[in-house]
């Protein structure tokens, strides 16, 4: 319980934040995103990450109706502050922004062709940049989302992505010649994000046991 | 002379802070509603630490107080109840906290 000399408003909004998406849902669905992207990648059927991310819309809100209000509560959050949205729909719109003009720009430049150096650049680099605009983009989900697990995640794409280039620049491969090692490196990044998730829901279903007394909650 | 009159002053300070509010398990839940828009009985309970009861009891006299206001309405059929800070008590917290606030920063160092 909180004595009047103790009272900081932003951590307690903080922790009933994080206590929120500590059921690991968020990472899971997540992962499975990353992961089933990769296994588009890999059998050249992408759109199967489109699937996965209209499944998750739907099936994201009820489970957390399903497993974390009946344990935890319900809880509806302020949606902060002016600024704070501005700052993050700025962020949003940037990177969205930024993505839309990579990828047309590329796909333009691969129909047309280009004599641009740029181009040559894009085309050498094109899986590590990918990567890294995927990593940047999971990061600012975690901004968004308050959840700070998300920028380790961030950093772990950013380091296998990295680490999946030199390892194609090494074998003296042609980057962009190998959609398995592509594929593969996204497959390693939505396990990584997977796993720990499965730890949190597990802690978290443990320590948040569906009681009889809870349903006292209902008839108050 | 001045600072004796100064304690005085902070004594003053003391002595319109809101009782309803200073007590620590009150204190604590309005700290939680303060900074949502709504919380069920449930999710309080985790956050703050307080039994059924207590909770109950508590949040009865901030709801008399008009400091909370109960809503109680039906989510997939099933009843449920969500607690809210009203504009007042919202006022009221806000206050208790700027003259608690006064009354630490006067403490001598």
């Amino acid at each position: 319980m909180l004595g009047e000399g103790d009272i900081d408003l932003k951590r307690i909004e903080r922790k009933m934040y994080t206590s929120y998406h500590q059921d690991g849902l968020i990472d899971i669905w997540s992962g499975l995103f990353v992961v089933f992207f990769g296994i588009g990648i890999i059998t050249e059927m992408v759109w199967l990450g489109g699937v996965w991310a209209a499944i998750f819309v739907a099936g994201y809100a009820s489970l957390k109706k399903s497993i974390t209000m009946p344990r935890l509560g319900y809880v509806e959050f302020a949606s902060g502050s002016k600024s704070q949205r501005w700052v993050r729909l700025l962020l949003l719109s940037g990177v969205l922004v930024l993505v839309g003009a990579f990828v047309a720009t590329t796909f333009t430049w691969l129909f047309n062709g280009s004599p641009s150096p740029i181009f040559g650049f894009i085309r050498q680099n094109f899986e590590l940049i990918l990567g890294l605009g995927g990593s940047a983009v999971i990061g600012l989900v975690g901004y968004i989302l308050g959840v700070r697990r998300f920028y380790i995640y961030a950093i772990l794409g950013v380091l296998i992505f990295t680490v999946g280039h030199l390892v194609l620049v090494s074998l003296g491969l042609f980057p962009g010649s190998s959609s398995t090692l592509f594929g593969s490196s996204i497959l390693v990044l939505g396990a990584l994000i997977l796993a720990p998730g499965l730890v949190v829901l597990l802690r978290f279903l443990r320590r948040y046991p569906l009681k009889k007394g809870d349903r006292l909650n209902d008839e108050i | 002379m001045t600072r004796s009159k100064n304690r005085v002053k902070d004594l003053k300070v003391l002595e319109d802070i809101d009782r309803l509010i200073h007590e620590p398990a009150r204190l604590t839940i309005l700290a939680h509603l303060y900074v949502v828009e709504s919380a069920d009985f449930l999710f309080l309970k985790h956050q703050t630490g307080l039994t059924w009861g207590n909770l109950s009891s508590h949040i009865g006299k901030l709801e008399a107080a008009g400091y909370v206001r109960i809503k109680k309405q039906f989510i997939d059929k099933k009843p449920h109840t969500t607690l809210h800070l009203t504009d007042e008590g919202r006022d009221a917290f806000k206050g208790y906290m700027q003259k608690m606030r006064q009354v630490i920063d006067r403490l001598p160092r």
